[in-house]
């Protein structure tokens, strides 16, 4: 095929939405597996152009081929010997045509993902594509769809917020402290208590590579403990005030019924530090440190509450983007397909314009044979006149068949081709001249 | 040339609005380019009035208020070489356009006053609106970080809590306006009363801006006190950097109300 046809493209695959996490973990690629599965396919499926998407939230091939539909049996049936236990249809989604790039669109642009609009997704997507591309699984065909879904999910983070407010409590921790602080590289912070939410909180802190972490519990063994997974620093429950003097942001997580503390404790701390400020985050039930701590200038505390009232109205936010997503998508959805169409025509156009140029170079050379002697400048104002009528003639004829085809009239698009094209009875007569 | 750089500030501070509007980056470097124009028109239009090195244009409240523009664009635009701040852009390129309309609508007074004459003219100067000029830069950056500490501190995320540079950038910027232009403003008092030592024989004369001066110079010597000795930073540095600066203006258009004394030509 030379030209690009939506109903050979299918998607064919599982998400956090269709099937439970057992189908997609015996299903999801493992290391430099992705180059056996692909052959596989490739030699016994007759599938030319391929990609593996695997995310611990989906599992998809794409994949352009002359009647795809064909071969969904034959991939389950793949699909299952992988997995090592029967699957069940329903689990699956096949999407074709129009349908498949909506979706290849949707899932770059993380429309589709289990948390709306996360950034990974589109890398997750780049990288599926390139090491198809380079094991040769990639052809002008699916490099087109992909081509455009990265550009749409880049579209879509420019023209909306989708992926701009944090969404987990975590994320809104980070960009508080980022927002007191920046750079956050030269900071220190200190975990008090072991309990699961400071973990989630200490895992989004590292991620912005702070300097120093140190970790404090009553039990210094679990803290230990965290201290090895986290390579952190365990600090004695008893030296908590001094780690308070030194450090710039404080988690707290610890399970004590009352609070550990209180607005003395940190009007003492804050003169010893001189008055630089400190960001307080209670991540405890209940409270762990006093509410009133946060009144002392250049202390910043947030509870766990606060945080989780910010994330709620940002995931609102971000799904009020979404719909603005859907509709980007849906209009390049619409353009690529009838750039898809036009694509098919623009060949034939070129071939016209082609046959109708020769015949004016030929009519034009007999021409200036038979006038004889005339100078540059008349003959370069003759040869502008013959370019601009061929051009304004043609013009017309070939915009109709362009919209011809994005309208996926094909039958009169071909019928601009026998009216104008190469034929050998115009070619004849003109030898015959 | 006024067209020119009234149609450059103009565009620049045009820019700026569409990048506080519109968030686009090419707005805020377009904003900035045309701020560099101007600042480089008026300057250059600034020199040509400097007949000889005595005859400094700064010798009416328009040719002054024309320097301290200059200056402020200046000051200004080396504090964006690092990385562009658009926030700081949004109030002082305003600023910039303010005093430039300022120095044009006012009456020029044509002839040099002989008794400034002297090459301490320019250096006192100098020295005192640069000194301003900080100052300003102080002011602007306090005000800022008062917004965005009210964001973070009482919980009320508006739109403007994105587009603000972190606290302690802020508050790090405040110290330094405060330090360069209380360095400033004090060269600017030596500076005078030299002159004044030279010219009248005593260095002090109770003159109603010198007093005003005085006041403002407590207040920033307060400000680096404080922070030094008591460690004093953030909230209570960026209000009385506010503060400051509030005074500066009085001290400046308010001493017109006291007539009288050897800073009558302004």
């Amino acid at each position: 095929m030379t030209t690009f046809e939506e109903e050979n493209l299918l998607v064919h695959g599982t998400s956090f939405r269709t099937s439970p996490l057992e189908v997609r973990e015996a299903l999801a690629l493992k290391k430099s597996e992705d180059e056996k599965l692909l052959h596989k396919i490739r030699t016994s499926l007759y599938v030319e152009e391929c990609v593996i998407l695997s995310t611990c939230n989906r599992f998809e091939f794409i994949i352009y081929r002359n009647h795809p539909e064909e071969i969904i049996d034959g991939i389950i049936k793949i699909n299952e010997e992988r997995a090592g236990f029967p699957l069940q249809k329903t689990h699956f989604y096949n999407f074709f045509g129009r349908d498949a790039i909506r979706h290849i669109f949707r899932v770059t642009s993380s429309l589709d993902s289990m948390v709306l609009g996360e950034p990974q997704i589109t890398g997750q997507v780049k990288s599926a594509y390139e090491s198809s591309l380079k094991l040769g699984f990639i052809g002008k065909n699916l490099r087109k769809v992909f081509e455009r879904a990265f550009f749409v999910a880049k579209r879509i983070r420019n023209e909306t917020a989708i992926g701009e407010n944090p969404n987990s409590v975590g994320s809104q921790a980070v960009e508080l402290a980022e927002s007191i602080f920046g750079d956050l590289s030269k900071r220190k912070a200190i975990v008090i208590g072991t309990g699961e939410m400071g973990e989630i909180a200490i895992k989004s802190f590292l991620s912005r590579g702070i300097s120093k972490l140190y970790i404090t519990s009553r039990s210094i063994e679990r803290a230990e403990e965290l201290c090895s997974l986290y390579s952190g620093e365990a600090l004695p429950f008893k030296d908590l005030y001094r780690g308070l003097e030194e450090v710039d942001i404080v988690l707290c997580s610890s399970a004590a019924p009352h609070y550990i503390i209180t607005k003395t404790d940190i009007k003492n701390v804050m003169k010893k530090r001189r008055g630089s400020p400190l960001f307080l985050i209670d991540i405890s039930l209940p409270r762990n440190i006093d509410p009133e701590a946060g009144k002392v200038d250049n202390v910043y505390l947030y509870h766990i509450d606060d945080l989780q009232q910010i994330v709620d109205k940002n995931i609102k936010k971000r799904k009020e983007e979404a719909i603005k997503s859907e509709r980007i998508v849906e209009e390049e959805v619409e353009k690529f397909l009838q750039r898809m169409k036009e694509e098919k025509i623009g060949p034939v156009i070129a071939r016209v314009y082609k046959t109708a140029d020769s015949i004016r170079r030929k009519e034009l050379e007999e021409l200036f044979k038979m006038l004889g002697n005339i100078s540059e400048h008349q003959k370069k104002a003759i040869e502008d006149f013959s370019v601009n009528v061929v051009r304004k003639i043609l013009h017309k004829p070939a915009t109709r068949a362009k919209e011809w085809a994005r309208d996926g009239d094909f039958y009169l698009a071909e019928a601009f081709f026998a009216l104008f094209g190469e034929d050998d009875e115009v070619e004849g007569r003109n030898e015959g001249k | 040339m006024k067209f020119f750089v009234l149609a450059t500030y103009l565009s620049s501070l045009l820019f700026y609005l569409f990048h506080l509007f519109f968030n686009r980056k090419f707005f805020l470097i377009a904003g900035f380019a045309f701020l560099c124009a101007g600042f480089s028109i008026h300057t250059s239009g600034f020199i040509m009035e400097i007949n000889s090195p005595e005859s400094f244009p700064a010798y009416h409240m328009g040719g002054v208020m024309s320097f301290f523009s200059i200056l402020l664009g200046c000051v200004f635009i080396a504090y964006q070489i690092k990385g562009l701040v658009p926030v700081l852009g949004y109030i002082t390129v305003p600023a910039i356009l303010f005093f430039y309309i300022f120095s044009i609508s006012l009456p020029r007074s044509g002839v040099f006053p002989p008794e400034l004459r002297t090459v301490l003219f320019p250096i006192h100067v100098t020295f005192s609106m640069a000194g301003y000029a900080f100052f300003f830069l102080s002011f602007a950056t306090g005000g800022i970080y008062l917004l965005q500490e009210r964001h973070i501190k009482f919980k009320v995320f508006k739109w403007s809590f994105k587009r603000i540079p972190s606290l302690v950038e802020l508050d790090f910027m405040n110290y330094r306006t405060v330090q360069l232009g209380f360095t400033f403003i004090t060269l600017g008092m030596l500076s005078g009363s030299i002159w004044s030592q030279r010219a009248w024989g005593s260095i002090w004369n109770w003159d109603p801006k010198e007093v005003l001066t005085l006041i403002v110079w407590m207040v920033y010597a307060a400000y680096l006190h404080l922070r030094l000795i008591l460690g004093w930073k953030g909230r209570k540095t960026a209000i009385l950097s506010v503060i400051g600066f509030i005074l500066v203006l009085i001290a400046f258009f308010g001493r017109k109300l006291v007539p009288g004394g050897y800073h009558d030509y302004i």
